[in-house]
C-alpha cells in the first residue's frame, strides 16, 4: 500500500524550480534532517552540511520525482543517513565537547553542570556505538520512526533492524550504567 | 528501559542556524541556473527502486538457467567413459551401469511423451 506523501503539494513548484517551494520544504523538514546529522555525527556544523547536501540533492532530482513511491521525507532521511554513514566511515568517530567552563558554585549552576555532565556522557555513549547502531537509535528514538520505516531507510530486514536496535540499547545501557543506576535509586 | 529513554531525551538537537536556509537557497539557485535541460524521459524516477527487484530476479533467472543447463546437459561420450572407468576403479561399476541405464530409459520415455503430445 502506498503511503500518501504530505509534501506532494510542493512537488509542482519544486519540479518547476521555484525556490519558494524549496523554502517551504525546508520550513517543514530542515530541523528533522539536521537532527539526523546531529545525532549521527555529534556536531551541529557537520549536521548542517548534511542537511544542505540532502536538500540540494532533492532539488536536483525533483524534476524526475515520481509520486506514489517513497515519500519525499523518507527519501531525504535515507540520503541524510547514508551521507552520515559515509562521513563516519571516512573520518571515524567525531567528538565535540561542549561542557561549560564557568566555575559558579550556586545551586543552579551546580545542577546545570551536572546536567551538562550527563548530556556529555550520553553524547559520548552515542558516539561510541557502531555506525549502524547509532543510525538505528537516531531513526527509531530521535526520529520516532517505526521499525519497518527504519529498516527500509537502512536497507535491512525488519528482523535485522530489530536486532540492531536491541544491541544498540544494550550497548548504551552498558556505557551509561552509572547514570541509569543513579536514576533507579 | 525508560531510564535510558530519559537519558536520551536530555540530548536535544540544536535548531538549524538562520543562515542555513539562505545558504541552501543560494546554492539551489546557482545549481538550477547552471543546469542544462534534462530529458526526464531518459532518466528513471529518483525514488524508483523497483529496478533493484527486477535486477535480482534477472540474476536469479540467469543462475537457474546456468545450473539447469549444466544439470540437464547429457554426459559427453568422453566424460561417460571417464566416469565409467572411475566407477570401475572404485568397484561401483554395477551401480554406475544401473544409474546410466535408468537415465537412458527416462530420456526415451520423455521423448515418447513429447511425440505423443504433438
Amino acid at each position: 500500500m502506498v503511503k500518501t506523501d504530505p509534501d506532494i503539494d510542493l512537488l509542482p513548484g519544486l519540479r518547476e524550480g521555484e525556490e519558494s517551494a524549496l523554502g517551504h520544504l525546508m520550513d517543514r523538514h530542515l530541523k528533522t534532517v539536521t537532527a539526523i546529522g546531529y545525532y549521527m555525527l555529534g556536531d551541529a556544523s557537520l549536521a548542517e552540511d548534511v542537511a544542505q547536501t540532502t536538500f540540494l540533492k532533492f532539488w536536483q532530482v525533483a524534476p524526475k520525482w515520481e509520486p506514489g513511491r517513497a515519500t519525499i521525507l523518507t527519501w531525504m532521511r535515507r540520503v541524510a543517513t547514508n551521507d552520515c554513514l559515509d562521513r563516519l566511515r571516512k573520518k571515524g568517530p567525531i567528538y565535540s565537547d561542549q561542557v561549560p567552563d564557568q566555575a559558579d558554585t550556586t545551586e543552579t549552576a551546580l545542577e546545570e553542570l551536572e546536567k551538562s555532565d550527563t548530556i556529555d556522557a550520553v553524547r559520548r555513549a552515542l558516539s561510541s556505538l557502531p555506525d549502524t547502531q547509532r543510525a538505528a537509535i537516531t531513526l527509531s528514538y530521535y526520529q520516532h520512526l517505526s521499525q519497518k520505516e527504519g529498516a527500509a531507510i537502512l536497507g535491512q530486514s525488519v528482523k535485522a533492524y530489530e536486532s540492531l536496535l536491541s544491541r544498540a540499547r544494550k550497548n548504551l545501557k552498558a556505557a551509561l550504567s552509572p547514570w541509569v543506576e543513579r536514576e533507579t535509586i | 528501559m525508560s531510564n535510558l529513554n530519559n537519558l536520551l531525551d536530555q540530548v536535544k538537537s540544536p535548531e538549524p542556524s538562520d543562515l542555513l536556509k539562505a545558504r541552501i537557497l543560494q546554492q539551489a539557485k546557482a545549481q538550477r541556473s547552471s543546469k542544462t535541460a534534462i530529458n526526464s524521459e531518459s532518466f528513471k524516477a529518483a525514488n524508483d527502486d523497483h529496478w533493484k527487484r527486477w535486477a535480482g530476479l534477472a540474476a536469479m533467472a540467469v543462475i537457474l538457467g546456468v545450473v539447469g543447463v549444466n544439470t540437464l546437459s547429457p554426459i559427453q561420450p568422453n566424460e561417460a567413459e571417464a566416469w565409467a572407468e572411475t566407477a570401475q576403479t572404485m568397484g561401483y561399476e554395477d551401480l554406475y551401469a544401473w544409474v546410466e541405464g535408468e537415465t537412458v530409459e527416462n530420456n526415451e520415455i520423455g521423448s515418447e511423451i513429447e511425440v505423443g503430445n504433438l
